[in-house]
């Protein structure tokens, strides 16, 4: 695996250390996490989201929160970029329903990119593939957005 | 070496079968335990006291502290004041020969002149002062004053530094006077600081020990049971030896049998052939010798010594013999304690001692409203029966006795049957017991499936597709197995055929889960036939009907299995049914599952998380790193990582976990991971009842868009096998992923 991912596993692992005293005098690696910003670009009307290496709940719920801000801020279309995510669990992928939810109810395009196959299997597994298509990679998923979207922009963030 | 006799009655190398209690009293001793006093809870005539005798006379040969003291109570003591004074210069005189390493003096006939001048000479003022302490006490005439002095012998010695270890039996404990007077000796042992060990009867010993306002436990406690056939047939062995006794094999299975295996009853019978030179080579000399023992020897003077302590009087104590036998007749051999009482006319407070003493010596079982004659015991009722005929019934004693002989020569052989059927038994009470929610292949319980697919096929072969059969069955958790004779009369089996197991399906404590296991080995030299398969699930339905179990499960065992009729009928009454073989498969199956477990494997990796703060991040890199070494596939590798993530956080998002951790297991096998994730609190309301059984996510009636609940059906969608295991708080998962080239 990847060194990013061992990276993050020293994280957790100061985290556990960082468990043994009181709560809220040092819970150092949840704080760090929660002012981490979500990896975001915009490709015209197409905003495209950057996934964490491992989605959970806690990066679920930010990658919908940003999604829903970028809908309402204009966003014809959102890419979810997976290409950092080596581990999904169940509350993460649960979450992405909002996601899907949440273009759905804004006539949006959703479009997941880079996609290991491990998890697209799990997206598969848990129905999450029929109502999201998947890319091979971003530039898979601009394409399949074209007609629809302005292929012009800039990051956003 | 033989071991020199001090108090024992027989040679170290005769004294078979006690060896493990005998090193506990010696380890009591040497104080090597935390508890200053050891209590050996015997069963009637399994020998306790000659066991505390071995233990003095090893104690007494090992040399160093403490020295041994040793007092037995005798049932023919009658005054208090007899028995303190027997206590003192049974202690006086133990302590002499000890210290001069002299054991003739413990029983020789000494006066106090002669203890004084055999005192060393260290311990000639401490002697000459209890001596004269003594004859100062009895001279003032205040028995309680003198009783108290004699009972305080121990703590004068231990007072000049010398360690004591009491050696008490109480068996002979029998009036009400001795019993306080025991009591007392215990509390002055425990006063003057020494340790000892305590041997009665197991129905009384701890009252004699301890008042009933004193419901602390300052003691170990071991139980002396009866000797195993074994132990006892090499009792009898010695014992022969020792008596010039010629035996043979089936008259010491004969012996063995019909004396329930206890020492003490062996004993009196081969000093009984040893007086009357009559050698025991046959059933008939056997049960002659037997029944004169029953008519007037020993066993009958036994018997009746005890009917004469609870019962003096002869008139009473005839109506005591009637009562007594015609509850053993009865059905279920007991009666109400109101209708025994008004049969003896007896006031309240000797009905409740004649029913303590009975209880005590286990000739009935007392409970709060009923009396049980214990029917267990063949010498026991046969006493029981002779006297009932002699005394009540007034028949000719010749009569009797040429009757009993009769009636003890038919039944040896059938004794003897009962014996090897005990043998060839196939164990069902310690196989129930045994089970513990593990899955097992459905053919062992289906004996038409199991012949159609292994009928002639070896051991090995039968296993290999045994491994890989699909179809499980899971077992319950057994918390409770006994004899379905203890349940109802109207079972005709040997006690360990017929067994009844109490559990919980799933190992799940609600009643929902509750079930209970009527498990019979049946006779039949073909495979079963419908008729008698019917039989016995009528049998079993009928006692599970009448004992009010709610749910059962029938479970029929033939030695060749069934025909394909009763295979039909115990599909159609929904019950399983085996052979022996498949039995014996299974038995195999469940042992080795638990030697597994109580082994421990090398290959076997623990770890503990904190919950929260993506910690299982930590536990997949972990079982990353130990599914690489037996190289699984990454894909493999990303499932099971996935899957024990889903574990932990399942874990850690139901529990309400008391510590907040999660215990993990990793175990590799030779073609497996298992992986086990554990934590406290509450269990969830809905866990799947089988392996994997339930619906798997995505499937066409999943509802995608609900948010949540997908973990644990991911994991069996991820992993090979799923099960929850019972545990007492909370819940533990386990999980495997086999090896695939």
């Amino acid at each position: 695996m990847t060194t990013r991912f061992d990276d993050k596993i020293r994280e957790v692992r100061s985290g556990v250390c960082v468990t043994l005293w009181p709560q809220g005098k040092g819970a150092a690696w949840g704080m760090a996490e929660s002012e981490t910003p979500v990896r975001t670009r915009r490709v015209g009307d197409t905003a495209i989201i950057y996934a964490s290496d491992y989605l959970n709940k806690l990066s679920g719920e930010r990658i919908e929160r940003e999604c829903r801000r970028q809908l309402e801020s204009g966003s014809r279309a959102l890419v979810i970029n997976f290409q950092d995510t080596e581990l999904v669990n169940s509350i993460g992928v649960s979450i992405l329903m909002g996601v899907i939810d949440a273009s759905e109810q804004s006539s949006a395009q959703l479009i997941f990119s880079d996609v290991n196959s491990h998890t697209a299997k799990l997206f598969e597994m848990l129905g999450l593939t029929r109502h999201v298509n998947l890319a091979k990679d971003e530039a898979e998923a601009l394409a399949l957005l074209a007609p629809q979207t302005n292929a012009a922009g800039s990051p956003a963030s | 070496m033989t071991q020199q006799r001090i108090l024992s009655s027989i040679n170290r190398d005769e004294f078979v079968g006690r060896d493990a209690e005998l090193q506990e009293i010696v380890r009591h001793a040497s104080g090597l335990t935390d508890r200053r006093g050891l209590v050996l809870l015997a069963a009637p005539g399994v020998g306790a006291a000659e066991l505390l005798r071995q233990a003095y006379d090893q104690l007494f040969l090992r040399r160093g502290e403490p020295v041994p003291i040793h007092f037995a109570f005798h049932p023919n003591d009658t005054t208090t004041a007899g028995v303190a004074r027997r206590f003192f210069q049974n202690f006086l005189q133990q302590y002499i020969a000890y210290r001069r390493v002299d054991p003739s003096l413990c029983e020789a006939p000494l006066g106090f002149r002669d203890l004084i001048e055999l005192a060393l000479p260290g311990d000639y003022e401490l002697v000459t002062g209890l001596v004269e302490s003594f004859e100062r006490e009895r001279a003032a005439g205040d028995e309680s004053d003198f009783v108290r002095f004699c009972l305080s012998a121990p703590h004068r010695v231990t007072a000049s530094g010398r360690k004591v270890f009491h050696l008490i039996d109480y068996l002979g404990v029998a009036g009400r006077d001795e019993s306080l007077l025991g009591r007392e000796l215990a509390a002055s042992v425990a006063r003057s600081g020494g340790s000892f060990a305590a041997a009665g009867l197991r129905r009384q010993v701890i009252s004699l020990l301890r008042g009933p306002e004193d419901g602390r436990e300052h003691e170990d406690s071991i139980h002396l049971e009866t000797l195993s056939d074994e132990h006892a047939r090499r009792m009898i062995e010695s014992a022969a030896r020792r008596y010039g006794i010629e035996t043979n094999e089936p008259t010491r299975d004969l012996i063995v049998q019909q004396l329930n295996a206890s020492p003490y009853l062996i004993n009196q019978l081969f000093q009984a052939a040893r007086e009357t030179k009559t050698s025991l080579t046959s059933f008939l000399n056997c049960q002659r010798l037997y029944v004169d023992e029953l008519m007037g020897g020993r066993i009958n003077r036994q018997f009746t010594r005890i009917l004469e302590k609870v019962m003096p009087q002869a008139q009473t104590r005839k109506t005591l013999i009637r009562v007594l036998y015609e509850s053993a007749a009865g059905e279920t051999h007991k009666a109400s304690l109101w209708s025994w009482k008004k049969r003896l006319g007896v006031d309240a407070a000797e009905f409740e001692r004649i029913v303590e003493a009975l209880h005590v010596h286990e000739l009935a079982n007392s409970s709060a409203a009923f009396i049980e004659v214990n029917v267990d015991s063949y010498v026991w009722m046969d006493y029981l029966r002779c006297q009932y005929r002699l005394e009540v019934t007034g028949e000719a004693r010749a009569l009797v006795v040429a009757t009993t002989l009769l009636e003890t020569l038919k039944r040896a052989p059938q004794t003897m049957a009962r014996k090897y059927r005990r043998e060839s038994a196939l164990g069902l009470r310690d196989l129930v017991g045994y089970f513990n929610c593990q899955n097992v292949p459905a053919s062992l319980f289906h004996y038409d499936r199991f012949a159609a697919e292994h009928k002639g096929a070896d051991t090995e072969s039968i296993n290999e597709a045994l491994d890989a059969e699909p179809d499980l069955i899971r077992l319950p958790q057994i918390v409770h197995g006994a004899a379905a004779s203890a349940y109802s009369a109207n079972i005709p089996s040997d006690p360990e055929r017929c067994v009844v197991g109490h559990g919980f399906e799933a190992g799940d404590y609600t009643d929902d889960n509750e079930i209970v296991w009527l498990v019979v080995e049946i006779e039949s030299k073909l495979e079963a036939s419908r008729e008698v398969t019917e039989e016995w699930c009528q049998r079993l339905t009928g006692l599970a009907r009448d004992s009010g179990f709610s749910r059962v499960r029938l479970w029929l065992i033939a030695p060749e299995g069934f025909s394909p009729d009763a295979c039909k009928l115990l599909n159609e009454q929904d019950a399983y049914g085996s052979s022996r073989r498949q039995v014996e498969l299974l038995n195999d199956r469940i042992r080795s599952t638990i030697r597994e477990a109580q082994a421990g494997r090398a290959d076997e990796y623990e770890m503990v998380i904190p919950m929260g703060s993506d910690t299982e991040l930590i536990a997949a890199q972990a079982v990353e790193q130990i599914a690489r070494r037996v190289n699984f596939r990454p894909e493999a590798i990303n499932q099971i990582k996935t899957a024990l993530i889903e574990a932990c956080i399942n874990a850690a998002e139901h529990s309400l976990s008391p510590d907040r951790k999660i215990y993990q297991r990793f175990r590799l096998e030779d073609d497996k991971l298992v992986v086990t994730v554990a934590s406290r609190g509450v269990v969830p309301a809905k866990l799947p009842g089988d392996n994997g059984h339930e619906g798997r996510p995505g499937s066409e009636t999943e509802d995608t868009k609900s948010r949540r609940g997908w973990g644990l059906k991911l994991i069996q969608t991820l992993m090979d096998e799923v099960e929850f295991e019972r545990v007492d708080d909370g819940t533990q998962l386990r999980m495997t992923k086999y090896l695939r080239p």
